[in-house]
């Protein structure tokens, strides 16, 4: 194991050999191990130990995170970015290929994340799938999957991230549709794997496209080349400096190179990040058990596209296309899915739409120069998001897993850890209270001068209008079915403590980038500058306004949510019904699935037919069922031979014998 | 000519034998006799071992034919429960009625 050695500005490392870059592999060793001894022993371990060894193995891997993180943060920010080599993985010809890991600042702000929240969820799971005859294949694959989750973030260069992305991907599949046994589950995780692996396919290619380029998947190496302008092979077979090369106009439609490579990875992350056009697996993605939703939507997989384009920021910062691109796509996802936020029954798909959403606004700020504010936001997200469908969790675990909230109502007095928990989770997302508030707020404020600043705002005012209405609906105003929430009743300890930490660390991370008009406080995106680049300050009258502005804006969506909702209910049907194709394109989601469906599944549908009919049976059937019919017609005929007459096979065997004997006269005549 | 058994004349005899064993398995229709006849062909092949242990002055072809008596005696005893079991089937020995293998 040895340090990289780089001595340009952006990516500087120790010498070789310090011994304690050793500890990097820890952090994704222990998830693995936790998987192997549950997927190997789960079932024979009692109940009680598998969730045990499955938490501690995550905590282990958070332990190793923080460490790596304090001895980060004891290094001067210029030595703070270390590639460790693993072994030598593959060798491409001339391009070896080695598995590396990268230790930067961003990466140890993911795997932060990552480790800490899923420690939580891992904690929560043993109290909700506590009933669950298959725990062991449960925490196995949770475990796996932060696992793929920490090698994605923690790759050093391309094929590492892509073995973690397709990890994630698997685990996912194999996670929503844990409870098999159930068709929608089973459907629901067959379109989270297509679906993605439709992004995954570009991000390949813009992959294999960087490949071709720099001769290396190295994230600092392909950064270096770029920042240092070194001389690239081009496409063509030219060696020119890499600026040129990567801004060199292409036959497709005159776009350059950079801008095309910066799409495919881009398609990569819409896929993985659930963002139009490729969002829809999400909300049927809430089929899986409701941890597992949390861990998809705070900490695992659905952040990998944020991640993703923030570690290629110095390839989309050469093209402002596909930052154009980005930050479009992103404004209309956001606002798209908030729309279908505020109509949707089922609680967790509000919560998975309002996911989409918020996983624009990190986009959002990452197109906008700001990655370190898309950042804060992951990070804040993360912890909300997670306390958000833990209590939704929660909820589902007192009434016996009813999901529409329409059902729901007065919660509250049976269940007040849920309830608070919940609207701390709640007013974080609407941007009302820290840390929401301020991850949010610096991403409107960055995105401020661009042309999707409305939808942005809109978006503000939709999330904290859905939120509430989710809130309201589930744990206020009177019962709309007394038997069920007569017998709801607060979830075990093992539950609430997790929610818990959650709602304290969603309240706690606000401390790390403070709004400059409260104080000029911001680790965070210090600690970042190294792996994303400086953002600009913003000034402080701006951010004020904006702060208040979208303060105004969150606020008014939440009174209307209260007032339509809690004390003036009908109201809103009244509109429905006066307004009923509205009302139809909403509530259908825009008709969305219906057209993929028409345009993908179908025609897939129709081409098998095809196949089946004309292929199938005409050439492959033909093909079997006539080697069938020779062989019984060629024994028809052969079948005469047989007799049944016992002299003629008498005779056959004389006259057979009679010839061995003259070949053997013959031959001993010949023989000297 | 002090040997009366010469290898030639014995040899013939042998030769005749086997086709006169062959010509009854093939002409006669009852099974008794065309089981007969295999045992004349089986004795012929004997007279011929014998015939060659002689002439060479080693005992090899006379053990063979221990070995052809022995089977000899199995395959009559086979052969004989196959003829009783056919005739309580069929109600004759007749080979040619016996023709259940006809493809």
């Amino acid at each position: 194991m040895t340090g990289h050695q780089a001595s340009d500005s952006f990516l500087s490392t120790l010498p070789a050999g310090v011994e304690e870059w050793s500890w990097v592999p820890l952090v994704l060793i222990f998830p693995f191990i936790g998987f192997v001894i549950n997927g190997i022993w789960g079932r024979r371990l009692p109940e009680i130990l598998v969730g045990t060894i499955a938490s501690l193995a995550i905590f282990l891997s958070f332990l190793s995170a923080t460490y790596l993180f304090v001895t980060l943060v004891n290094l001067p920010p210029k030595f703070r970015t270390v590639e460790v080599h693993l072994f030598p993985w593959l060798t491409a010809g001339p391009v070896p290929i080695p598995a590396t890991l990268l230790l930067d600042p961003l990466s140890v702000t993911m795997a932060l994340t990552v480790t800490s929240v899923s420690f939580l969820i891992h904690i929560y799971s043993i109290g909700y799938m506590a009933e669950d005859p298959e725990l062991g294949r449960y925490f196995a694959l949770l475990n796996l999957f932060v696992f793929f989750m920490l090698t994605l973030v923690m790759a050093g260069n391309g094929a590492v991230l892509f073995i973690g992305w397709e990890g994630v991907g698997f685990c996912s599949f194999a996670l929503i549709s844990f409870w098999y046994s159930r068709d929608a589950a089973a459907e629901a995780g067959k379109k989270a794997f297509i679906v993605t692996r439709t992004g995954d396919l570009f991000f390949l290619l813009s992959l294999l496209t960087l490949l071709a380029l720099f001769g290396t998947l190295s994230f600092g190496d392909i950064s270096l080349a770029i920042a240092r302008n070194q001389p690239i092979t081009s496409l063509s077979g030219v060696r020119e400096p890499a600026r040129e090369v990567l801004l060199h106009p292409t036959g497709f439609f005159g776009a350059d190179l950079v801008t095309l490579i910066c799409l495919g990875l881009f398609a990569g992350a819409v896929g993985k990040s659930a963002q139009l056009p490729l969002y829809v697996w999400l909300p049927d993605a809430m089929e899986g058990p409701t941890p597992v939703s949390a861990l998809i939507h705070a900490a695992t997989m659905v952040t990998g596209g944020v991640y993703l384009v923030a570690r290629l920021h110095f390839l989309f910062a050469l093209s402002p296309v596909a930052s154009g691109v980005v930050a479009g796509v992103a404004a209309l996802t956001a606002i798209y899915s908030a729309l279908l936020a505020c109509v949707e029954n089922d609680i967790k798909r509000v919560l998975a739409y309002s996911t989409i959403s918020q996983i624009a606004y990190m986009f959002l700020g990452c197109a906008s120069g700001a990655s370190s504010a898309g950042l804060y936001h992951l990070v804040t997200h993360a912890y909300f998001k997670a306390l958000l469908f833990l209590s939704a969790g929660s909820v589902l675990h007192a009434t016996g897993n009813i999901l529409d909230m329409r059902r729901l109502g007065g919660l509250a007095r049976r269940m007040k850890a849920t309830t608070v928990s919940f609207w701390i989770g709640g007013l974080a997302l609407s941007g009302i209270i820290p840390s929401g508030l301020f991850s949010k707020d610096f991403i409107l404020a960055y995105a401020s001068q661009s042309a999707w600043y409305p939808f942005a705002l809109a978006t503000a005012f939709l999330t904290a209008f859905y939120i509430t209405r989710l809130g309201v609906k589930v744990f206020h105003g009177s019962p709309r079915e007394p038997e069920i929430v007569s017998h709801a009743h607060e979830s075990p300890q093992v539950m609430t403590i997790p929610m818990g930490l959650l709602a304290t660390g969603t309240i706690a991370v606000s401390v790390l980038w403070l709004p400059p008009f409260i104080k000029p406080f911001h680790p965070l995106s210090d600690f970042l500058l190294p792996s994303l680049g400086p953002t600009h300050e913003l000034a402080h009258e701006k951010e004020i306004a904006v702060t208040i502005f979208s303060l105004t804006v969150s606020g008014a969506g939440l009174l209307l949510a209260v007032f339509v909702y809690l004390w003036r209910p009908g109201l809103l049907w009244g509109l429905a019904q006066r307004l009923p194709w509205v009302y139809q394109l909403v509530a259908h989601k825009f008709y969305v699935d219906e057209i993929y469906l028409s345009l993908t599944a179908r025609p897939a549908k129709r081409a098998s037919q095809l196949i089946s009919g004309a292929f199938d049976l005409g050439v492959i059937d033909a093909l079997v069922n006539g080697t069938g019919a020779l062989v019984a017609y060629l024994g028809n005929q052969s079948r005469r031979v047989q007799t049944g007459a016992v002299r003629n096979y008498a005779l056959t065997i004389l006259f057979a014998g009679a010839l061995v004997l003259i070949f053997l006269i013959v031959r001993s005549g010949r023989a000297p | 000519m002090s040997d009366p058994f010469s290898l030639n004349g014995v040899i013939v005899l042998s030769a005749i034998l086997f086709s006169m064993g062959a010509l009854g398995v093939l002409i006669r229709r009852n099974i008794i006799v065309v089981f007969m006849s295999i045992e004349l062909m089986l004795n012929a092949a004997n007279l011929a071992f014998v015939a060659f242990s002689r002439h060479h002055g080693h005992l090899n072809g006379q053990v063979i034919v221990f070995f052809t008596i022995t089977l000899a005696a199995a395959e009559v005893a086979v052969g004989l429960a196959v003829i009783v079991a056919l005739f309580r089937l069929r109600g004759s020995i007749d080979v040619d009625r016996a023709s259940l293998l006809k493809g």
